[in-house]
C-alpha cells in the first residue's frame, strides 16, 4: 500500500477506523463463503457518509479498488475482499437516525443491524419486514446490496421493495443523496436498481426503509409429514389454492435434528420426516379465513399432526430455530456450504428430490431448510474445507443442482446473490447480450469497474463491452 | 514449543462462520472490528493452528482483549465452547510467553501469589481499600465462614458452602447473607478453610497449572465434607463466576487422569445458590419468611442484572428472577439488555481500563431508563463494577448482591 | 437520405406505417421487424419514440423523435400457469385482456388503471404506472418479474425471470421500469399476481374521506382500491373493498355504509370511477408523504386522481424542472445503455 495513501486514510479515520497489521486483517479474508479467500490489503472502517467519501476519494485517485462489508454474513463471497484491494466495513456506522412514526419510515446508517431497527421501533407497533436468517447478525447495507429476502418476503417481499431512499457514495467519492422518501422515482429508479447491486456501483452508507405495521394477529402453524415429499407437494397445493400465509418454510429431518441439538433446542418434533413451518396474519378474520384455506389442504396432504404455536415464546424459539439452522449444522460437519437457488413453485416435490439425489451419488450429505412458499431451495451440504477432494465434489453438486434448478425454468439465486459463487453460471442463464447491457449499466457508474471487481459478472462478458 | 499446538484445533472446526456471534459481542460491539470478535477470535485460532499466522503481539492482543462473558455460546447454534477455546489458546500463550515482561510480571504476582494465598490476598485488598478506595464497594468487609451455620428451623438438607477468595476478602457481608438465607431455607451450611480460591480467575486467564493445583485442592477439601451417608455435600457458589468454573472443572484435566472424574463428580453437585433457593422446599421455606418492611420498600423498584457467568455459561436466568418475585412490596423492572456484559470480567477492567468504562456507560443508560432504586447481581466482579459505576454517576441506586436482599426479606 | 417515412416503409411494408400526429407510425408485426427497425434507426441516425397506444404522450410527442414505433402489434400471453402466480405476455397485450384472463383463474392483476382496454403492459412499465390498488400492493415496479426488451441499436436482452423471488444478475428490469422507454423497447414482461379476493365491495363517498385513509392506514380495513377523485367543489373517494367474505362482512359493518355494490357491479364501478378521475394523455405525478396529503389535496387542480401518496394530475406544460442530484447518472447510464442516442428522451 502506498505510504501517501495509507497516511491519507489514516488522517481521515485515525488509529481505530483503520486495520492495518496482518495478524488483523486476516479474519477478514473471507465472508459466510468460507472457502473462497483473500487476504485485504486494508480495511476502512469509517463512521459516517463523509469519512466514507473522503476515503473512497483518495481510493479513486489511486484507482484501488473496493469491496463493502457489512457483517460479512453473505454465503455467495459478495464481501470476499479482492487482490491488491481494500475492504470498507460498515461495523462502525451503527445509527439510527430518524424515526418518523406516522409516515412508517426509518433513516439508518448502513452498519444498523437488521433486528436492532425491527427493535427499535417495537414499541411504536412497527417492525422491518425482511427478516434473513442471519438478521440477528447482517447488517441492513448489505441487506440492500445483496437484496436480502428472508422467510417472511413471502408476504412482504424482498428487501427492495423496503427501501425507500439511499445515501449512495459513488465509486468516486460523490455523494449521491437519494434520501428523501419516495413513493416513485424521479427519474431513473437508481435506487431500485442500486439495490441488489451486490455492491458493484458504490457504497450505501444512508438508507431510508419502509418499516411495516405490526399485525394484530400472528399464528404459527407447525405441520408435521412423514415424508418431505408430501410436505413440498402441501407447498404447491397452498399455492394453487391462492393461500397467502405470511410465511412458508419447510426443514427436513437432519436439519430438525441439529436445531434440536443446539442451543435453539425449538420444539420441533424429531419424529415428523419433515416439518412445515407456516404463519399466518392480519386481523382475527383475515386470519381465521386463512386458516379455513389451509387446514383441510395440508391434512388431506397427510400431516400427521397439525400444532399451532401456544404463546408469543414458543412462535420465538420455533422461528429462532428455523433462522439458526444454518448455524446448527455445523454439529454435522466443520464447513457448510448453503446453496440457493429458486424453482417454479408447482414443481417443488420434483426438484428436492433431484438435488438430493444429486448429492447423495456424490457421497454428500444434504440437508433441507428453505423458504419453500417462494420456491426458494436451500439444500445444506455438510463438508471439511481441507479436504480439496471432498470440496471439489460439493462444488460439483451445487454446479448440478443450479443445472437442474435452470432445466426446470428456475433461477441460480432467491436471496443469496452471486458474488464469486455463481459467477461462472451466469452463462448458463445469460447471454452474452444480456450481461453486456448488465456491464455496460454497471459501467455507467464505475467505468473502472473497481467496485467489487470479479464478482456476478463473469469478466468475459465485461471484456466483450469494451472491445 | 510449535505455536500450533497452543489452539484446541478439533473444538475451533464446530464454528462455521455463520456470524450469529457478533451482535452479542462487547468488544465487536465497542470496535467494530471483525478480530475483535468471536468469530474472528476463532478464524485467528484456526488460522494459526493451520500455520497461516504467527502467534505474535498481535495475536496474543486479541485473545486478551476478549471480556470471556461468553455470551456468544448463548446464541452459538453450532454449539461452540468460546469459553473452553479461548481458555486453552490463554494457557498456550502463557507456556509460549508471548506477553509483555510488565504483563507476565503483573500475572506472576496476581495468580501465583495473591490467589494461592489467604494471608497475601488479604494484604493486598487492605492496601487497595487504602490506595484505590474508588474501586472497591462502598460496604467491603473482611469476614470468614463459621465452619458450620445450623439450619434455622427444621433441618431439611446440609450444604456446603464456597466462601471464595475476593467474596470472603470483599464481600464478607455477602457471605454472611448468603449463609443465613441459606439457613432460613432449612439448610445447615457447612464452610471450610481448605477451600479458598477455585482457581477460575486463573483458567480464564490461561494460568492453567495454577487452576490445575487449585482445582485439586477444591476437590480434596470438597470431598471430605459428606451427609450421613456419605456422600459428599452439594457444594453452593454465590458467585456466577466461581459457580461457572465449578460446573466445567473437568476440562482442566485429561480423561486419562483420575482427577478428570473426581472434577466431574464435583461438577454435578455444584449449584448456584439461586438455583438451590428456587427448589422446593427452600423455595417455600424461604416464601414463608418473607415480610413487607419499610427498608425493602425503599429499595422499591429492583432491576436483576444477569452476570454473564450464570445466565452464559451456566444457563441460570430463571431461578434468580422467581426469587425476586417473591419479595413483597417490591416492583421488578426489568434492565434493557440484562444479559450483555458491564465490563468487568475479573481483571480485564484494570487491563483494559478505558473500554471496560465504555461497556459500562452502556449499561448505566440502560438503569437509568430503567429508573431502578436497586440493582441486583450476584457476581463480586460486576458487584464491584457496577459500584463503582453508580458512585461515578452520582445515581441513586443501591447495589446488592441477591443474597443480601433475600436476607433483608426474611430477616425477623 | 431518404426521408423516415419512406426508409420505415421498405423496411416493414406501407400498410405498417401510418402517422401519430406529424410523426410516422411505425407499427412492427413481430420481434424480428421491430428489431430490425432498430437497426435502421441506429444506421441512419433516426430518433424513435417507443409507446404502445400513445396514451401518455400528448405534448411530448411532437419532441425530437423522427418516427415513432407501437408495440401494440406484438401481444399476447407467452405463459400463464396459474399454479404458478406468475404471467409472461407480450408489451402489446391490454392489461384489460390480461386482466379477463388472470380473473378466471382467481388472480389480482396489478395495476389497477384507468382505460384498461387502452393501455399495454409494455406502456405502463414504461410509464412505470401504478394503479389505484396502490396502497394495498404497492408501485408497479415492485412486481415487475422480469423484463426482454430491445435496446436502441436492436439487441434483445433480459433481466428478472418468470420466478416470484430472484436476485440473479442487476434488476435491470428496475431501470428500465418507468424509464419512457429512454432506455430501451420493452417486449415481453412478467408480473407477480396476486391472489383475487371472494367478496368484493364498493363504495363511493362525497369528501376527502379522512377518516377512511386513517382507517385502512392503521390496517382496520384492508381495500383493494383506495383513491380520490376531484369533482365540482371538492373530492370524493372510491373505496374497493375484497377478501373473504367475513373479512368484508367485517369491513363492512366497521364503515357502516349502505348503498354499496357487490361482485361484478363493483369492479364496474371502480373502473369507472378510475375513468372519470385519471387524466387523459400526458400527466404530472405529484406525491407526499402521508402526513402532507391534505396540503397536497389543496394544490390540485383540474381533473386529478390521488392515490394515498401519489397525486396523478394534469398541468398545462412540462412540469417544473424539480432538484435532480441523480441527473448526471440518468445520462450515464441511457449513454451507457443507447450510445447513439437512437430512442427518444420524453422524461
Amino acid at each position: 500500500m502506498d505510504p501517501g495513501l495509507l497516511r491519507g486514510l489514516r488522517e481521515i479515520l485515525g488509529e481505530a477506523g483503520l486495520v492495518e497489521r496482518r495478524n488483523q486483517r486476516v479474519p477478514y479474508e473471507c465472508d459466510g463463503l468460507a472457502f473462497a479467500r483473500q487476504l485485504p490489503e486494508l480495511v476502512l472502517l469509517p463512521r459516517n457518509t463523509d469519512e466514507t467519501a473522503r476515503c473512497m476519494r483518495l481510493l479513486d485517485e489511486a484507482h484501488v479498488p473496493i469491496v463493502a462489508r457489512g457483517a460479512g454474513t453473505g454465503l455467495s463471497g459478495g464481501a470476499t475482499p479482492v487482490e491488491h484491494g481494500v475492504l470498507i466495513g460498515t461495523s462502525r456506522m451503527r445509527a439510527i437516525l430518524e424515526i418518523d412514526e406516522r409516515n412508517r419510515f426509518a433513516r439508518v446508517q448502513a452498519g444498523v443491524v437488521n433486528v436492532d431497527l425491527s427493535h427499535a421501533v417495537e414499541q411504536l407497533g412497527l417492525f422491518y419486514a425482511p427478516d434473513p436468517s442471519s438478521q440477528k447478525a447482517c447488517t441492513l447495507g448489505g441487506n440492500v446490496a445483496e437484496n436480502s429476502g428472508g422467510p417472511h418476503c413471502f408476504r412482504h417481499g424482498t428487501t427492495t421493495r423496503h427501501v425507500l431512499g439511499l445515501v449512495i457514495v459513488t465509486p468516486q467519492g460523490e455523494v449521491l443523496d437519494l434520501s428523501k422518501a419516495r413513493a416513485e422515482p424521479e427519474g431513473l429508479d437508481l435506487v431500485g436498481f442500486f439495490t441488489g447491486s451486490e455492491g458493484m456501483l458504490g457504497v450505501a452508507t444512508e438508507l431510508t426503509l419502509r418499516l411495516t405495521q405490526t399485525p394484530p394477529v400472528v399464528e404459527t402453524w407447525l405441520a408435521l409429514f412423514r415424508e418431505l415429499d408430501e410436505a413440498c407437494e402441501c407447498v404447491s397445493d397452498l399455492i394453487r389454492a391462492r393461500a397467502e400465509p405470511s410465511a412458508i418454510e419447510i426443514l427436513d429431518q437432519l436439519t430438525i435434528e441439529a436445531v434440536e441439538a443446539s442451543v435453539l433446542r425449538a420444539g420441533y418434533p424429531k419424529e415428523a420426516g419433515a416439518v412445515l413451518l407456516l404463519e399466518l396474519e392480519g386481523r382475527e378474520s383475515e386470519v381465521a379465513a386463512q386458516a379455513r384455506i389451509l387446514e383441510p389442504l395440508v391434512r388431506a396432504r397427510g400431516a400427521f399432526e397439525l400444532r399451532r404455536a401456544r404463546d408469543p415464546a414458543e412462535r420465538t424459539r420455533l422461528w429462532a430455530g428455523r433462522k439458526g439452522a444454518y448455524g446448527a449444522m455445523g454439529r454435522v460437519a466443520p464447513d457448510l456450504y448453503v446453496c440457493d437457488a429458486v424453482v417454479p413453485r408447482r414443481k417443488l416435490r420434483e426438484l428436492v428430490r433431484e438435488t438430493t439425489a444429486i448429492c447423495e451419488a456424490r457421497g454428500l450429505k444434504v440437508a433441507n431448510v428453505f423458504h419453500a412458499g417462494d420456491g426458494n431451495l436451500h439444500p445444506n451440504i455438510s463438508y471439511d474445507r481441507r479436504d480439496k477432494e471432498e470440496l471439489a465434489r460439493v462444488l460439483d453438486a451445487g454446479d448440478a443442482i443450479l443445472k437442474a434448478c435452470l432445466a426446470a425454468g428456475g433461477t441460480l439465486s432467491g436471496e443469496h446473490g452471486i458474488g464469486l459463487e455463481k459467477i461462472g453460471a451466469m452463462e448458463w442463464l445469460f447471454t452474452r447480450e444480456d450481461l453486456a447491457a448488465m456491464c455496460r449499466a454497471r459501467e455507467a457508474w464505475d467505468p473502472e469497474c473497481r467496485m467489487n471487481p470479479g464478482k456476478l459478472i463473469p469478466m468475459r462478458a465485461c471484456m466483450e463491452t469494451r472491445t | 514449543m510449535d505455536a500450533r499446538t497452543i489452539i484446541d484445533y478439533a473444538k475451533s472446526l464446530d464454528c462455521v462462520h455463520c456470524g450469529l456471534c457478533l451482535n452479542t459481542c462487547p468488544t465487536y460491539r465497542l470496535t467494530g472490528r471483525e478480530p475483535s470478535s468471536p468469530r474472528g477470535r476463532i478464524h485467528l485460532m484456526r488460522s494459526l493452528a493451520e500455520g497461516e499466522i504467527q502467534a505474535d503481539a498481535d495475536f496474543a492482543h486479541e485473545m486478551d482483549f476478549c471480556l470471556l462473558c461468553r455470551h456468544c455460546e448463548s446464541v452459538c447454534p453450532s454449539g461452540v465452547k468460546f469459553g473452553a477455546l479461548m481458555e486453552h489458546t490463554r494457557a498456550g500463550l502463557a507456556a509460549l510467553e508471548k506477553r509483555p515482561l510488565h504483563v507476565r510480571l503483573a500475572r506472576a504476582i496476581g495468580f501465583g501469589v495473591l490467589l494461592r494465598d489467604r494471608g497475601a490476598l488479604s494484604l493486598a485488598a487492605a492496601l487497595a481499600r487504602v490506595f484505590a478506595p474508588a474501586r472497591m464497594p462502598l460496604r467491603a468487609e473482611r469476614a470468614y465462614q463459621p465452619t458450620l451455620t445450623p439450619a434455622e428451623g427444621e433441618r431439611t438438607s446440609a450444604v456446603l458452602m464456597l466462601e471464595g477468595c475476593v467474596m470472603s476478602e470483599i464481600f464478607g457481608g455477602v457471605n454472611r447473607a448468603t449463609a443465613a438465607v441459606l439457613a432460613r431455607a432449612g439448610c445447615e451450611v457447612r464452610a471450610t478453610p481448605q477451600l479458598f480460591c477455585c482457581g477460575s480467575l486463573h483458567a480464564h486467564s490461561g494460568e492453567s497449572s495454577g487452576a490445575r493445583a487449585l482445582a485439586r485442592e477444591a476437590i480434596e477439601a470438597s470431598e471430605a465434607l459428606c451427609d450421613e451417608r456419605g456422600a459428599p455435600l452439594p457444594l453452593v457458589s454465590n458467585s456466577a463466576g466461581c459457580g461457572a468454573h465449578l460446573k466445567e472443572l473437568a476440562a482442566l484435566f485429561e480423561e486419562a487422569d483420575p482427577w478428570h472424574a473426581r472434577a466431574a463428580a464435583l461438577s454435578a453437585r455444584t449449584l448456584d445458590f439461586s438455583q438451590l433457593l428456587a427448589r422446593e422446599p427452600q423455595r417455600s421455606l424461604l416464601a414463608a419468611r418473607m415480610r413487607a418492611s419499610s427498608e425493602l420498600a425503599e429499595l422499591s423498584p429492583i432491576a436483576w442484572d444477569d452476570p454473564c457467568h450464570l445466565c452464559h455459561a451456566q444457563g441460570v436466568r430463571r431461578e434468580p428472577r422467581a426469587l425476586l418475585a417473591l419479595l413483597p412490596g417490591v416492583t421488578r423492572v426489568e434492565l434493557a439488555g440484562s444479559e450483555d456484559c458491564c465490563g468487568s470480567a475479573g481483571a480485564w477492567s484494570l487491563t483494559h481500563a478505558s473500554e471496560s468504562s465504555a461497556l459500562l456507560e452502556g449499561k448505566l443508560e440502560a438503569l437509568r431508563a430503567s429508573g431502578a432504586r436497586t440493582l441486583v447481581t450476584s457476581n463480586p466482579g460486576c458487584h464491584m463494577q457496577w459500584d463503582a459505576g453508580v458512585r461515578r454517576a452520582g445515581l441513586d441506586v443501591r447495589v446488592l448482591h441477591l443474597a443480601e436482599l433475600l436476607e433483608l426479606a426474611t430477616r425477623n | 437520405m431518404s426521408d423516415p417515412r419512406t426508409l420505415l416503409e421498405r423496411e416493414i411494408g406501407a400498410a405498417q406505417v401510418s402517422s401519430l400526429g406529424a410523426l410516422p407510425l411505425a407499427e412492427p408485426r413481430d420481434e424480428e421487424q421491430l428489431c430490425a427497425l432498430l437497426r435502421l434507426a441506429t444506421r441512419e441516425h433516426l430518433c424513435v419514440l417507443p409507446l404502445g397506444f400513445g396514451t401518455k404522450l400528448a405534448w411530448r410527442a411532437s419532441s425530437v423523435a423522427d418516427f415513432a414505433l407501437t408495440t401494440r402489434a406484438l401481444s399476447g400471453i407467452v405463459e400463464y400457469e396459474p399454479d404458478e402466480g406468475v404471467i409472461t405476455a407480450r408489451a402489446g397485450t391490454t392489461l384489460a385482456h390480461l386482466r379477463a384472463r388472470t380473473a378466471a383463474e382467481r388472480h389480482w392483476l396489478t395495476p389497477f388503471v384507468a382505460r384498461e382496454e387502452r393501455t399495454s403492459l409494455g406502456g405502463a412499465i414504461s410509464a412505470g404506472q401504478s394503479g389505484l390498488d396502490r396502497l394495498r400492493f404497492g408501485p408497479l415496479r415492485h412486481h415487475v418479474l422480469g423484463l426482454r426488451v430491445a435496446l436502441g441499436d436492436g439487441t434483445v436482452v433480459k433481466s428478472g425471470g418468470r420466478l416470484v423471488k430472484n436476485v440473479t444478475g442487476y434488476d435491470m428490469h428496475r431501470l428500465y421500469t418507468g424509464a419512457h422507454g429512454s432506455l430501451c423497447v420493452v417486449l415481453e414482461a412478467s408480473l407477480r399476481l396476486f391472489s383475487a379476493p371472494r367478496r368484493y365491495a364498493w363504495l363511493q363517498v362525497p369528501g376527502e374521506g379522512r377518516e377512511w385513509l386513517e382507517a385502512a392506514w392503521r390496517g382496520a380495513i384492508r381495500p383493494l382500491i383506495l383513491a380520490l377523485g376531484r369533482v365540482e367543489n371538492g373530492w370524493e373517494l372510491g373505496v374497493l373493498l375484497g377478501g373473504a367474505e367475513e373479512v368484508v362482512a367485517e369491513e363492512l359493518a366497521l364503515v357502516q355504509h349502505a348503498a354499496t355494490l357487490e361482485g361484478e357491479a363493483a369492479l364496474t364501478a371502480a373502473r369507472t370511477f378510475a375513468n372519470t378521475h385519471t387524466p387523459e394523455g400526458a400527466c404530472t405525478r405529484l406525491e407526499c408523504l402521508p402526513t402532507g396529503l391534505g396540503e397536497l389535496l389543496s394544490r390540485a387542480r383540474g381533473r386529478c386522481l390521488v392515490l394515498p401518496g401519489v397525486v396523478t394530475a394534469q398541468i398545462e406544460g412540462a412540469p417544473p424542472a424539480a432538484e435532480r442530484p441523480q441527473r448526471t447518472l440518468d445520462r450515464r447510464i441511457k449513454q451507457a445503455l443507447d450510445p447513439h442516442g437512437v430512442l427518444a428522451e420524453v422524461g
